[in-house]
């Protein structure tokens, strides 16, 4: 794993600027080959313990933030306006959307034509695709939990609780009403609930410190 | 063996112990393998620059509430010709046997040791006597001749900067199930944010990757007119106005 991540530092920083104009694709694709590489190199020789939920963690939750950014700037700039529904630039443009969560197949798959709430719904509620804002929650609520060991339903920290509320909102919402109340306070939420989590990590289990200080600073 | 690698920075002094940070809170340290200099074991003792101490880590030792194996002052002694000396100052100064025996060790600068270290150069280890890091070692067995002649010429030059050991069977550490479980619950706090950070910047650099060559491929496809689309894609990272201030607009050289 760390001769990997070695590996792509070197491949990575060796690449100059004209070769990258000049062969995008190819530099574009390296790089993220050597991520899926990573991932797979990771979950295939380490312990699921600890250290590796860990890794699950940050892995989830940089990528439901990722999956709720792109979906956040992009939705609105895409929803069509009435002369442009049904023309070939917008579906250009809405496959563009799924293939930079990588969806584009696994979202025709499941519903063979695109649509601007079925998209939503793919990238935010799917319980089984690994983008899906929902399964990342999913998966990194069960590591935590794995972590604390806390069972199922309740938390002993923050982050949990955090994590808890946004799994739930997810569970048991329809596409309609997450648009019905607005796609961008939607995302704003899971955005906010994500950094929560991120910084609840931080205080619980990164940086203690030690009980006088916390009483010092809470006390300004 | 179930002991942890730890930073000055991964242990603190609290309430006059010294605790470890740990992804399940403060864990007691009663014993420290320590491998830092003096001068930088703690600032409020010695050098006050240093960053890699531990802040009162002397007072707790002086209170008798941690131990430090490698004492402080220890390095004086740090030359492996004393070594060798360790059992007779056990039976002299305390009049005791030693709990543990020594690797037996020869002395170069002694005459009758240095021939036969020179005689069975093929079967010994050597080590420089003020080395450290695997600097200035040949291992015998697994020289070549060219190396054991290299080496036959240190030690004639310098005997008493050589030590040879014989190889010997490593101690084995026997743990109970008891202790392999507690090793599985503790963690660095270190080491769970470095699993954690590392894993989110390898994701992040995929979807930026992503990211970048999806937009590329439209705008093969679309036409000028439709407007860039790199701005929304700065805007996705959430590092819009960073970017702002160091490129100013958004295109495609710029972005990229």
């Amino acid at each position: 794993m760390w001769e990997h991540v070695n590996r792509t530092y070197l491949t990575v920083r060796a690449a100059t600027h004209e070769r990258v104009q000049q062969f995008p694709h190819d530099f574009y694709n390296s790089v993220k080959n050597a991520s899926h590489a990573f991932v797979e190199i990771t979950t295939a020789t380490m312990s699921h313990g600890e250290a590796w939920h860990f890794s699950q963690i940050g892995r989830m939750i940089e990528r439901a933030d990722k999956t709720s950014r792109i979906l956040d700037v992009k939705y609105f700039i895409l929803l069509p306006k009435p002369q442009d529904v049904g023309t070939p630039f917008d579906n250009v443009q809405w496959s563009a959307l799924l293939r930079s969560a990588s969806a584009f197949e696994m979202y025709l798959k499941r519903f063979g034509r695109v649509s601007p709430s079925d998209v939503a719904q793919f990238l935010i509620l799917d319980r089984d695709f690994p983008r899906a804002i929902n399964f990342c929650v999913i998966e990194a609520e069960e590591s935590m939990r794995l972590v604390t060991r806390s069972p199922e339903g309740t938390f002993t920290n923050q982050a949990e609780r955090s994590l808890g509320q946004l799994r739930a909102q997810l569970a048991y919402s329809h596409i309609e009403d997450i648009v019905g109340d607005g796609l961008h306070q939607f995302f704003d939420s899971a955005q906010r609930h994500l950094n929560t989590v991120d910084s609840a990590i931080f205080e619980t289990f990164f940086a203690l410190e030690p009980a006088r200080e916390i009483g010092n600073t809470s006390g300004q | 063996m179930g002991i942890e690698l730890a930073e000055g920075r991964d242990l603190l002094v609290q309430d006059g112990l010294v605790m470890m940070r740990t992804t399940r809170g403060f864990q007691r340290v009663d014993v420290i393998y320590r491998r830092i200099d003096d001068d930088f074991i703690d600032p409020e003792c010695f050098r006050q620059d240093s960053v890699l101490g531990v802040t009162d880590l002397i007072r707790v030792y002086q209170e008798g509430r941690v131990a430090l194996a490698n004492a402080p002052g220890t390095g004086v002694a740090d030359d492996k010709v004393v070594y060798a000396y360790v059992p007779a100052m056990i039976r002299c100064y305390l009049e005791e046997e030693p709990i543990l025996p020594n690797v037996p060790t020869y002395q170069c600068w002694e005459e009758e040791d240095c021939k036969s270290v020179l005689a069975h150069l093929d079967a010994l280890g050597v080590k420089a006597t003020n080395e450290s890091g695997g600097y200035g070692i040949l291992v015998g067995p697994h020289a070549t001749s060219q190396q054991r002649l290299e080496f036959a010429r240190h030690i004639e030059e310098n005997p008493r900067n050589n030590i040879a050991q014989p190889r010997i069977k490593c101690p084995s550490w026997s743990r109970t199930s008891r202790r392999e479980r507690q090793h599985d619950r503790i963690m660095l706090s270190r080491s769970a944010e470095s699993l954690y950070w590392l894993s989110r910047y390898v994701e992040l650099e995929e979807n930026i990757a992503r990211f970048i060559d999806v937009n590329l491929h439209l705008n093969l496809d679309v036409t000028a007119d439709i407007g860039d689309q790199w701005e929304p894609l700065v805007r996705v990272t959430g590092d819009w106005d960073t970017f702002v201030e160091r490129y100013g607009t958004a295109n495609r050289e710029n972005v990229i």
